[in-house]
């Protein structure tokens, strides 16, 4: 390398040099231009992921998925939407109106469920919304036997026979044990009703039930109150109101933009500079922030949703009953809700949640108590603690917190945690074998608000039992009391299930998580569903309209 | 003819590679991730029956080596098979992505050249002046600040703090209707269509997320042309230029550029290949609708065709990149011929 030679330009040639310079900042400067909004009832909902399938029997469990199903279809039977002393609007999980059904009756031994449709009613698209559409589609239910048909089985719907076409306006459902969980069962998207003059045409040979078609369309079989107008993968869904929607008069807006947006900070600066009205999925952490600014309001509710440390009770030292103890008295309960939930969250004290009918707090004994641990553990045989490893989703920033904790806590009673981080599918897939030993799970809620329902999933069955759990007596009083009319024996039931279940200390029981919506102050109507947390999208306004 | 020769056995270089390519990655894919991506595509209470029949029709249950020659057969037809995740073929899953991922990497590309160069050769021209040092500073930060940063602090000062820059959500206003699709790309197509708005929208939601890409795609390129054209400036043949009282204009651009871009060209194609994977963190900060966002969501819910299928596209995507590089440097430089 020799010297520089920038002697070789006059200043002259300098100067123009700089012209060159200056035209390109000038051009890049011109490309930064604002851009002004207007438009009539439409609201912008800022969401974290896109929906992935839309056939309502055969979906995956996504929430952003079955929301969307659960605003573009209508089912026979849907949640009682009340307003609450406070003006707040709830969907009551517990009762239970027609949607396009405009009665439900009954017999007497509770044998036959008679449904009368609303008369006059049409898809999407016009053609008729009647009885032939509804037994098409429970005959679609059953033929692809997914978890809608067991469901609906469950409920004592014995199969496609036992849903009987009276007339154009006329449904009876055969339960063959009268129970009380069908209606609960009902009114979820996995009971849409669909077209079947649209649906139809897409049945082949090799995909009888249209699996293939519905997955990505609704197009014509939509009966609820919006159509999807366009899914832009990765970017943006729009649904647009359905005007042949049996109740359209109460749909309080026209348009419904649900923009992907995957980054929760930007969420939330969206929201604060008022791009997008409603933000969903917005850290718990970042709440704070947002309650200073007027013109963003936060509203929480306290979900159905269990968190638990689950504990495999087939592997030791987990299968013995005092080590689950000791443990359950070393998690630090409080720290977690206070700083890994930040407060948005109350102790779960039970294996049937809060909300729930037949809940009690009676049986729950555990809170942080290092000595008693300790007790616990040298009776159990293990006076020196033990090596373990607790597993989480490594996409799961909450239980990357708690972790921390679990293991810092349960160093004081001598247990010596590895803390294993797995991706997201791999800890499912390890979950659904039900091979994790000790583990964070925050995930499940039960859409029917029934406590044998709850249990039966969690504590029995082979999907979902995710620790393990067996007990004969909890066993049989699931399987005597899940298809029963007796409340009052239920109800003891329940009250037995639950005391042994907390000695027994399958999990430890951590919270139930609050459902925390932000959205621009001037967005009325929200209503509540603790069913299933989906949001519906037909009662949202502005103050302004 | 000569070049179309070449050209033609370059593509068929293609194919050994491709072959190697997809073994590795059908092997990575089933073997090392771990993740069953039937969990991911039902809901837990799935019965086994159900997961079984599902695993089944996406032909799950064959043997591995059975499941890669059926792959084989089928990818040599064009089909790369169906995503998991939303039942769709991938192809067209990719298709419906790139354009998105072009549009912005293509602007990013041309803004870092149109920065990166020009400063290059200007630091070169007035080495270690102030704007050899800005060029230097630019430079470093480019290459160590994080992307995800850079994005944060455009998106918290122009949008959320000063408030010029347009919300940063996707690739157009999301109250305004996309452009008719003929290029895939919005700012072309609402120009060909004359959907003013809709152009006006699309450019200035792609002003942050270029700047942030092209920042840090700037620097080895300002790098390369200062290197490069310092080297030129040091020879003999520009010094005799400017002695027989050749304008600067005449030395710097016509010989002494020509020279010293050609290892910038190289170093384009290697970063242009590198932006159109897709950036993940760009691509969610700005809610960007683009291939990195899918390869990421594929890897995520191990769906297996869409990430043999991304791969598959990365790597061609690179070949003809520098097929195009190698051209270029013939063209710019005769010496080399095919």
């Amino acid at each position: 390398m020799g010297t520089v030679p920038a002697n070789i330009f006059t200043g002259r040639e300098r100067d123009d040099m700089h012209q060159v310079v200056r035209l390109l900042t000038i051009t890049l400067l011109a490309l930064l231009v604002g851009l002004g909004l207007a438009q009539d009832r439409t609201l912008i909902i800022a969401i974290p992921a896109d929906i992935q399938n839309l056939d309502p029997t055969l979906s995956s469990g996504d929430i952003s998925t079955q929301t969307i199903m659960t605003n573009v279809y209508a089912y026979l039977v849907d949640f009682a939407l009340e307003t609450d002393a406070a003006g707040n609007l709830t969907g009551n999980p517990d009762v239970f109106v027609g949607d396009i059904a405009e009665s439900i009756s009954s017999n007497d031994e509770g044998t036959v469920v008679t449904f009368k449709i609303r008369p006059g009613l049409t898809f999407s698209n016009g053609d008729p919304l009647d009885a032939n559409a509804v037994k098409f589609t429970y005959d679609r239910i059953f033929g692809q036997g997914g978890v809608t048909a067991f469901l609906t089985g469950m409920a004592a719907v014995d199969g496609a026979d036992a849903v009987r076409l009276v007339d154009d306006l006329t449904i009876e459902f055969d339960i063959s044990t009268p129970n009380t969980l069908l209606l609960g069962n009902m009114a979820q998207f996995g009971h849409s009703i669909l077209n079947p003059n649209v649906v139809q045409p897409f049945m082949t040979d090799e995909d009888p039930w249209a699996h293939e078609w519905l997955q990505n369309n609704t197009a014509g079989t939509e009966s609820g109150p919006y159509m999807l107008e366009t899914w832009d993968r990765g970017n943006q869904i729009v649904l647009v109101r359905n005007p042949n929607y049996w109740n359209t008069d109460a749909v309080q807006n026209d348009r419904i933009i649900l923009q992907i947006i995957p980054d929760a900070s930007n969420r939330l600066a969206q929201l604060r500079a008022g791009a997008v009205d409603i933000a969903i999925d917005i850290p718990t952490k970042d709440i704070a922030s947002l309650e200073n600014d007027p013109n963003v309001r936060v509203e929480r509710f306290t979900t159905r949703a269990v968190g638990y440390l689950g504990m495999n009770n087939t592997v030791p030292p987990f299968d013995n009953k005092l080590v689950r103890q000791a443990i359950s008295y070393a998690v630090p309960y409080d720290v977690i809700l206070n700083n890994v939930l930040n407060g948005f969250g109350i102790q779960l004290t039970s294996p049937i949640p809060q909300g729930t009918p037949y809940h009690t707090d009676e049986f729950f004994v555990y809170e942080q108590d290092f000595e008693k641990a300790q007790a616990l553990l040298a009776e159990a045989g293990f006076p020196n603690g033990f090596e373990t490893t607790f597993t989480i989703r490594n996409d799961n920033a909450e239980a990357k917190e708690s972790a921390v904790w679990v293991q810092a806590s349960l160093r004081n009673i001598g247990i010596d945690v590895t803390i294993e981080e797995m991706p997201g599918a791999a800890f499912t897939e390890r979950m659904q074998q039900r091979n994790h030993t000790f583990f964070y799970a925050n995930q499940w809620i039960s859409i029917n608000n029934d406590p044998f329902y709850h249990l039966f999933w969690l504590l029995k069955a082979d999907c979902c039992d995710y620790t393990r759990y067996q007990n004969d007596r909890v066993w049989a009083l699931i399987d005597e009391f899940t298809l029963n009319t007796d409340a009052a024996a239920r109800e003891a039931a329940a009250m037995e299930i639950q005391e042994i279940v907390l000695d027994e200390a399958p999990w430890a029981f951590l919270f139930q998580p609050d459902f925390v919506i932000a959205m621009r102050s001037d967005v009325e109507g929200f209503a509540w569903y603790s069913a299933d947390r989906y949001v519906r999208y037909n009662t949202l306004r502005k103050a302004s309209w | 003819m000569n070049y179309l020769v070449y050209i033609v056995r370059r593509l068929f270089l293609l194919i050994p590679l491709l072959l190697g390519v997809t073994f590795v990655v059908f092997v990575l894919t089933r073997v090392v991730i771990a993740g069953n991506p039937i969990d991911q595509i039902v809901p837990p209470m799935a019965s086994q029956e159900q997961r079984d029949r599902l695993a089944e029709r996406y032909g799950l249950t064959d043997p591995i080596a059975v499941q890669y020659l059926k792959y084989m057969r089928n990818l040599v037809r064009g089909d790369m098979g169906v995503s998991f995740q939303t039942g769709l073929p991938v192809t067209r899953e990719i298709l419906k992505f790139f354009p998105a991922t072009f549009e912005l990497t293509t602007y990013a590309m041309l803004l870092a050249l149109l920065i990166g160069v020009p400063l290059g050769v200007v630091a070169a021209v007035w080495r270690d002046t102030w704007i050899d040092q800005l060029s230097r500073f630019l430079s470093v930060s480019g290459v160590s600040m994080p992307v995800f940063w850079l994005s944060l602090l455009l998106i918290y000062f122009f949008f959320f703090q000063w408030q010029i820059a347009p919300a940063p959500i996707g690739r157009i206003n999301p109250r305004l209707v996309a452009p008719d699709t003929i290029t895939g790309w919005y700012t072309i197509d609402s120009l060909i269509t004359g959907n003013w708005k809709a152009l006006q929208s699309a450019i200035s939601v792609l002003v942050l997320p270029t700047i942030a890409l092209a920042y840090g795609a700037m620097a080895p390129l300002a790098r390369m042309a200062r290197s490069g054209m310092v080297e030129v400036l040091e020879t003999d043949y520009i010094r005799t230029a400017r002695a027989q009282g050749l304008r600067w204009r005449t030395v710097v651009f016509k010989y002494a550029l020509k020279n010293a871009l050609l290892p910038v060209v190289t170093m384009t194609a290697v970063v242009y290949g590198f932006l159109l994977g897709g950036s993940v963190l760009v691509e969610n900060i700005f809610a960007w609708p683009g291939l990195g966002r899918f390869a990421y969501n594929a890897i995520a819910s191990s769906d297996y065709t869409a990430i043999q299928g991304f791969v598959l596209y990365a790597t061609t995507m690179f070949v003809v990149l520098f097929l195009i590089t190698d051209l270029i440097y013939r063209a710019l430089n005769p010496r080399i011929g095919p």
